[in-house]
């Protein structure tokens, strides 16, 4: 497999677009940490790279699936897998030379619309309309059109609940002693339960909630009474009693950047890779209809390129979204980290391949809805949606042109 | 992608408000001064002290422009576009009434008789606070912010523009007053001194009904 040149165009193509979703997209879903400086830019990267690496090792295959084997229908290609290689690394090339293209203009393009476009280009040039699942299609594009929404949803409510118990009070400091520890609990729960969940996906055969849970239970409690203790220190009185809460905010803030990091590597690891593990199970086999799990291996590398991409680049992208967004306060930041980041893994779990990105837009749009910050500047869902536009025919296009080359040439 | 998250926070408008309201303040309060050295009759001194109002409301024109430049149409805000626009359009006008005060002043040399001294004083002391309290009230912008707009910090605020309004009842009370007193005297002084001091004192009045204004439109945008 390793001696075959085109795999290794194909490795190297994916580990580009990893590399590229670690530089842009992670910062995009962590900035408010950093704006709300309830994270230092360092210790962002830090828990970008851990976080988004294990989100792609551990729950990386639901995603990574679908783009592989969910839009494309490869029986068409039993007689000829070489065609269905030659496609993959079509999809690849044209999604990143849109991306590329995209990134030197400035463009907010995603490169999950812009795989999944690359993938509907060659399904149309390949097999025709008829070998393209276009089931799947439709669902992954509802996906892109509710994930926001369902995003601005969430933390809309998760912010007036909080805005309820902790702000809107007689006294915000009381509510917070009493309600912080439960709150932290909670998102430690959540967390875990996910990381663990994924832990023990990969390492048992058997597979049940059962133990994650416990673990995490276990957790919880145990980060419910620290903040209990931590929040006694405290005195009663409620002089500054919002920036205490917003400071004990930050706790929950570098919880929540965690899980959105965990929840992209989950999601978009799959842009890189999708087509890689496609490619592979041919030439593993040399049968296109195969079930074939997605290896390991191919997760961890997907990983390895979002790490790369966050330790070079992303710490300038990072640095940048932090200075800008410095009007977000932490308990709103956390919420919106937290509502996106649970949206993504939802739909990671169902397949669903979404930007991470838009799922965090969408989010803070609900926090404004909640009056919970200043202004927001709408116009970007415009240009959200123009990217939408634009990116499904054009990374198409690509990707039928990069087929007939290839087809041409080999 | 790059930046997306960070062009959909726009600046909010609350800081730069507050940095208006202290500039108007600071242009307002110097109207103490001027009334001081307009009943003592320096005429130099007075035109340093007009010149200085004066800049300072062109100083503070220039923070409402820069805010009302950065308040496009399609900003979604915690705040009604449009209720902030008019809030500080009134409390633009503290300034420039102020500045109206300070021309007058400059516009023509006018000895303040001696009988007018305390009424004049007592008004803009009066005139002063109630600007005073209306700095206060948007002192507390921040807190109903940070609060999202809790029921408390509401209370608060609303608390404190009725502060406002009751200052603002009594430089109208004072002003009256005063005017009494000047057409006491309209048999010792020139009618044309007469008509001028009524309207320094006029004008005087109106930085404190812009100070209440402000505090109305403070009302809308908690009322929302």
């Amino acid at each position: 497999m390793l001696e075959n040149p085109l795999f290794i165009v194909a490795v190297a193509v994916g580990l580009y677009m990893a590399v590229n979703i670690g530089a842009n997209d992670v910062a995009n879903a962590m900035g408010t940490s950093v704006g709300a400086r309830s994270l230092s830019l360092r210790k962002a990267i830090i828990l970008a790279a851990i976080f988004s690496f294990f989100g792609a090792l551990l729950l990386g295959s639901y995603v990574t699936e679908t783009i592989s084997k969910g839009v494309i229908d490869s029986t068409y290609f039993v007689d000829k897998p070489s065609f269905f290689i030659y496609g993959m690394i079509a999809v690849l090339l044209g999604s990143s030379i849109w991306i590329t293209i995209a990134t030197y203009l400035k463009l907010p393009v995603s490169t999950t619309h812009s795989v999944v476009g690359a993938l509907i280009g060659f399904g149309l040039i390949g097999p025709g309309s008829g070998g393209i699942n276009w089931r799947v299609v439709i669902n992954i594009v509802l996906s892109w059109v509710f994930s926001p929404i369902i995003g601005a949803l969430a933390s809309y409510f998760l912010f007036i609940l909080i805005k309820k118990r902790i702000l809107d009070v007689p006294r915000p400091l009381k509510s917070l002693k009493k309600e912080g520890p439960l709150l932290l609990g909670i998102v430690l729960f959540i967390l875990s339960t996910a990381f663990i969940g994924g832990c023990f996906k990969r390492l048992s055969n058997n597979f049940t909630l059962f133990y994650p849970i416990g673990i995490s239970l276990g957790v919880a409690i145990v980060g419910g009474v620290g903040a209990y203790f931590s929040l006694k220190r405290y005195s009663l009185n409620e002089e500054n009693a919002y920036e205490k809460v917003e400071n004990f905010s930050k706790i929950l803030q570098i919880l929540s950047a965690s899980y959105v990091a965990f929840a992209l590597g989950t999601n978009d690891v799959a842009n890189a890779v999708g087509p890689i593990a496609a490619i592979i199970s041919v030439l593993k086999t040399q049968e296109v209809y195969s079930q074939v799990c997605v290896p390991l291996w191919i997760l961890a590398l997907g990983g390895a390129g979002l790490v790369i991409g966050i330790s070079v680049w992303g710490y300038r992208v990072m640095e940048t979204i932090g200075k800008k967004i410095t009007e977000i306060m932490p308990t709103r930041g956390f919420v919106a980290e937290f509502s996106a980041a649970t949206v993504v893994l939802i739909c990671s779990r169902l397949g669903m391949p979404i930007s991470t990105t838009h799922a965090s837009v969408g989010a803070v749009i609900g926090i404004g809805m909640a009056r919970g910050v200043g202004a927001l500047n709408l116009r970007v869902i415009r240009n959200i949606i123009f990217s939408w536009l634009f990116t499904l025919p054009i990374a198409a296009g690509l990707t039928m042109g990069v087929y007939r080359i290839l087809i041409a040439i080999l | 992608m790059r930046d997306i998250i960070a062009k959909l926070f726009h600046k909010s408008p609350f800081e730069a408000l507050y940095k208006h309201m202290l500039k108007v303040k600071e242009c307002s309060d110097l109207l103490k001064p001027l009334i001081e050295t307009f009943i003592s009759g320096d005429r130099e001194l007075i035109d340093e002290q007009v010149k200085a109002i004066s800049d300072l409301e062109h100083e503070a024109d220039i923070i409402k422009n820069e805010i009302r430049e950065h308040l496009p149409y399609h900003l979604f805000m915690s705040i009604d576009r449009s209720d902030i626009l008019w809030f500080l359009k009134q409390e633009d006008a503290i300034a420039d009434s102020a500045e109206d005060v300070a021309r007058l002043i400059e516009m023509r040399e006018t000895e303040v008789p001696s009988e007018l001294e305390e009424n004049l004083m007592e008004l803009v002391d009066k005139v002063l606070e109630t600007v005073d309290s209306l700095k206060t009230t948007t002192s507390n912008i921040k807190l109903l912010s940070q609060s999202s707009f809790s029921k408390k910090e509401e209370e608060k605020i609303s608390d404190l523009i009725k502060n406002i309004d009751k200052k603002e009842f009594e430089a109208d009370v004072i002003q009256q007053n005063a005017t009494k007193n000047l057409f006491l005297l309209e048999e010792k002084i020139d009618p044309v001194s007469i008509f001028i001091l009524m309207k320094i004192m006029k004008e005087l009045g109106s930085v404190a009904d812009h100070a209440q204004n402000t505090g109305d439109r403070l009302r809308c945008i908690i009322a929302r």
